[in-house]
Formats: structure tokens, sequence, C-alpha cells
């Protein structure tokens, strides 16, 4: 199925209806997507998605399935365009996300953000490959896990040789909250050339204590501390959005899976 | 009136005794200065009162009219009016000033505090302690001075309004004009709405504007001494020398404690060089 997306539409893909859905989106000019998954049953969705040159594109995923999700997204990024790919992973089951971001096209931006709660398992699995010179990626993941939940992130980025002034960041930060609670990261740069920009950033950690006691001397009962600082570790992504419109959507969307 | 009593109260810290035995009755409209070398107690005894974790009862205990605070977890104490002004507030990144208070003032509230209400009472309580604007903003204490994190410890007190406040060190790092303005906020706040206040300080110009009611002394886990203003005054010129002589008492050295930086050195034969 082939789609020309058009200015801020919704898509919602619903598990009780199909369990494996594919989309082909081709992307020109300015454009941006919401895209709400939700539903009680397992689903698999598929995208392919081709973003013409001199495209300025966003697109939020919002998973609110109560059963298992993979989802497998594919970018295929041209010239000279501006990409923000933004993933809330808030709900209380399984996820699973395999995405490629391919920047084909010299003067290419992408930036790629997730915000995710585990309560239970969550994978994220990323590769960005810089198809092409001066091409720029930054992939940045903010997890919670809680009790008994546990988030891998694999993040890959590439720079084969030849693909000259080159910047590709990552920053991977998990917070645990219990002894059970189980974070992975694997945080991989794939450089081949010295004429480029790369780094990674990596944590795993535990609250501080001390901020939640200064939290409880204010009243706030330890699982509200708690929810407080959850929702200051993940909004923080949301000021990188530029489209308003999904900012304010994913800001509500932490605000409320965090708080109820 | 509302009575916060201490009675003969014994705190561990890492199983080390560092209470001995504290006696400290405090009703509402008193301000209680509590001084004392460094490393005796002092802030041992806010902490506990207020319920830090590290800090272990093993006798005695703590009352707010006659209900057992030391049954409390740290929020029930704060619900019940205490409140505490930490001698280093930590800092929270992400989460922001307005979105903090408001959350601590709606946890005393039966009834959420309506927004135009609650943005009034905070912009009025910056103002007051003469902190930016945009403090409300910024992540709690993130990037803030030593002396801005201590007037944003006086900025929650006025819109949490408690029974009894206990000040940790709340002048340090405030400049003249600094230690004057929390000065002035914590009188005007004691005129509206007495509270019962336990203040450590070192600094007899920050006691001289508060001008506490009553002196305490705590030495190697007790308190040794008691009385006014002219205690205060008399520590500030004379030191605690004179104390420690007339009740015949050595203070008890600290131990030092060493810290190991391992060793990078690398001798194949495992020993160091003579």
């Amino acid at each position: 199925m082939s789609n020309n997306i058009i200015h801020q539409q919704t898509l919602i893909i619903s598990s009780d209806q199909t369990s494996k859905a594919d989309y082909h989106f081709v992307i020109e000019k300015n454009s941006s997507i919401l895209i709400k998954i939700n539903g009680q049953k397992q689903l698999e969705v598929n995208f392919e998605v081709q973003i013409c040159n001199n495209s300025n594109f966003t697109c939020l995923f919002v998973n609110d399935n109560e059963n298992k999700v993979v989802i497998n997204d594919h970018y295929a990024i041209g010239a000279d365009s501006e990409v923000q790919i933004a993933y809330s992973l808030l709900n209380n089951s399984y996820t699973e996300s395999n995405s490629v971001y391919d920047l084909q096209g010299r003067g290419t931006n992408i930036h790629v953000l997730s915000a995710s709660i585990s309560r239970v398992e969550k994978k994220i699995n990323q590769i960005c490959n810089h198809l092409n010179s001066n091409t720029t990626a930054n992939i940045d993941n903010y997890g919670v896990v809680f009790e008994n939940g546990s988030c891998q992130m694999v993040v890959k980025n590439i720079i084969n040789k030849g693909r000259k002034e080159c910047r590709t960041h990552q920053t991977s930060r998990l917070l645990t909250f219990g002894e059970k609670a189980m974070g992975k990261i694997l945080p991989m740069l794939y450089i081949d050339d010295n004429e480029v920009e790369a780094s990674h950033a990596c944590s795993i950690g535990q609250p501080d204590e001390q901020q939640i006691y200064y939290l409880q001397t204010r009243g706030l009962s330890r699982q509200q501390a708690i929810k407080l600082i959850t929702i200051g570790y993940l909004m923080p992504i949301t000021k990188v959005i530029e489209n308003k419109d999904i900012n304010d959507i994913l800001q509500k969307e932490i605000e409320m899976r965090v708080m109820h | 009136m509302s009575t916060l009593k201490v009675s003969n109260l014994h705190v561990n810290v890492e199983d080390k005794e560092i209470l001995k035995g504290v006696d400290l009755t405090v009703n509402t409209g008193e301000i209680h200065a509590l001084m004392g070398p460094n490393g005796n107690g002092k802030s041992t005894l806010l902490m506990t009162i207020m319920g830090h974790p590290n800090y272990k009862v093993t006798e005695g205990s703590i009352t707010l009219d006659g209900k057992d605070v030391l049954a409390m977890t740290v929020d029930e104490r704060s619900k019940a009016g205490l409140f505490l002004a930490l001698q280093y507030p930590a800092e929270i990144s992400g989460v922001t000033n307005s979105d903090f208070l408001k959350a601590a003032v709606n946890a005393h509230r039966q009834e959420p505090i309506s927004l135009f209400k609650f943005i009034k009472e905070l912009d009025t309580a910056i103002d007051d302690l003469k902190l930016k604007s945009e403090i409300a903003h910024l992540f709690v204490n993130e990037c803030f001075s030593g002396g801005e994190k201590k007037r944003n410890e006086i900025v929650q007190m006025k819109l949490l309004k408690p029974a009894f406040s206990l000040l940790d060190e709340i002048d340090s790092g405030l400049d003249v004009d600094a230690i004057k303005i929390v000065a002035d906020n914590i009188l005007q706040l004691q005129q509206s709405s007495p509270m019962g206040m336990i203040i450590v300080s070192h600094y007899e110009r920050f006691y001289d504007l508060i001008k506490p009611t009553f002196a305490h002394v705590l030495v190697n886990g007790q308190i040794i001494a008691d009385g006014d203003a002219d205690l205060v005054k008399k520590i500030d010129t004379d030191g605690y020398e004179w104390l420690l002589k007339e009740k015949n008492i050595a203070l008890q050295q600290q131990p030092t404690k060493r810290l190991s930086l391992g060793s990078c050195a690398n001798n194949p034969k495992g020993k160091y060089n003579e």
C-alpha cells in the first residue's frame, strides 16, 4: 500500500482488527504523522518510508497496545531533509522496535528519540547508516525500568570509508527502580573514516535516594516522588521535537502514563 | 499551640552512636537556636526528626502533640506539619520547581490548589526572597548558587506553612543582604502563622536578626547548656571553650577516615620498592 502523507495525519492501527500490518509511505515536502497502536492482541507492524529530497518529516509512534507488539520500520532518506522520529513506548506489554535509518542523500539530518517505561520486557534496536557524506544523526533513548521489567537498547551508528563530514551521536539512558529491574545497553559505533564526528553516551543507574527523600520531606509519598522523578527523566526528550503538536501529544502521553 | 517533644533520643549512624540522650521541647511560636561544634549531632537531630533513613533511633521518642512521630513515614511527618530546610538541598534534574512545589502543596491539601492561586503564591514567595522569577521553571536546585538553594528552601517553607520548621544552617552561603532577606521572611511567616523553629547556625549575625527565644548547645551528642539570646552572644564572643571547661567536657575527636586511592603501580615483584 503506498500513501502520500499529508500534513498532520493520524494513523490508528488496532491489533483487534489485524495481527500484521504493512505500510509504505512516500514523504514529499513537509509532513507529520502520529501513529497510534492500540488493541488487546498481538501485532506486527512494518513500515517502509521513503523520504524524498528536501523534505521535513516528523513522526511519533505511540504504543498503547495491551499485548505484544513488534514494530519494524525502515527509512530511506533523501538529500537535504530534516527528519524527527519519536517513539513513545510507555505501555505495559512486551514491545520490540527494530528500526533502520538509511541516510542516502547529502545534507540530511535525522533525530531519533524514544521514551520507554518497562514493567515487562522492552527491546529497542536501531541502526543508522550514513550512506552519504555530510549527514547528521542524533539518537536519544531514555527509559525507566520498574521492578520485574527489563529494557534492552542496541544502537548502531555506521559510517563507512569515504563518507566525509558526517556527524553521528547516540545517547542511551536507563533509570532502574527495584532490585529485579534489568537494563542493558549496547552502544556501537562502526566508524571507518577520519573526517567525522562520532560519540556515544550511555548510563544505567538507580535514582538518587537523596532526591526521593527530599521530595518526601515535602509531603510526597515515595510512589509520588518516583513518578515525579520518572516524568522529569523522560520529559526532556520532548523539548527536542520541533513540531509543537507532536510535542504536546508526547508530553501528555508521558504525564498520563506515569501518573496513572 | 502545638508541641514537638524530643525525649531521651539516642541515634546511631552506621552503627556509631551520635545522639546520646537528647531532650528538647519546642512549642509553636518559639524559636530555638541549636549550636555546638561541628560534628556533634546538630544535623543528626534535625534529620532524625524528619525521618532520614540513615539515622536509626535506638532509644527515646519524638512526639508531635502526643502523636508518635517515629511511627510516621517521612511524607506523613511533612503532612503532620514538620518542615526541614536541608543543609545540602538535593538537585533534581528534569523536575521543574513549579511542578515540584505544586505537587508538594497539593500533598498537604484535601482539594488540589487552583492553578491561579498557586502561581500567585509562588510568584509572591519568589519575589519576597528576591530570587529571579524564572526560577519557577528551572529544574529543582539545578545550577542554583548555594545562596539560591537556601532561599529556595524558604520559598518552599512559605508555601507549605508548617507548624514546625527545622532550619539546618540556612544562613551558610548567603551574603549579607540575603541573610537579612531570609531572616525577614522567617519573621514575617512567624507573625502570620507562628511556627515552632529549631535553627542551626554558627553565626550570631543570623541569630541577631531572628532573635531566638531559647538557645541550646549540643556537644558529644547531648545538650549541655540551655539559655536564651545571651548564650548565643557569649558563644559568639568566647567560643565553646569556656563552656566545655565549666562542664568538664572533652570534645570527642572524630576519627580520621583514611581514604585509599588504591595503587596503579605495577611492580613485578609484588612489593613496593624500599
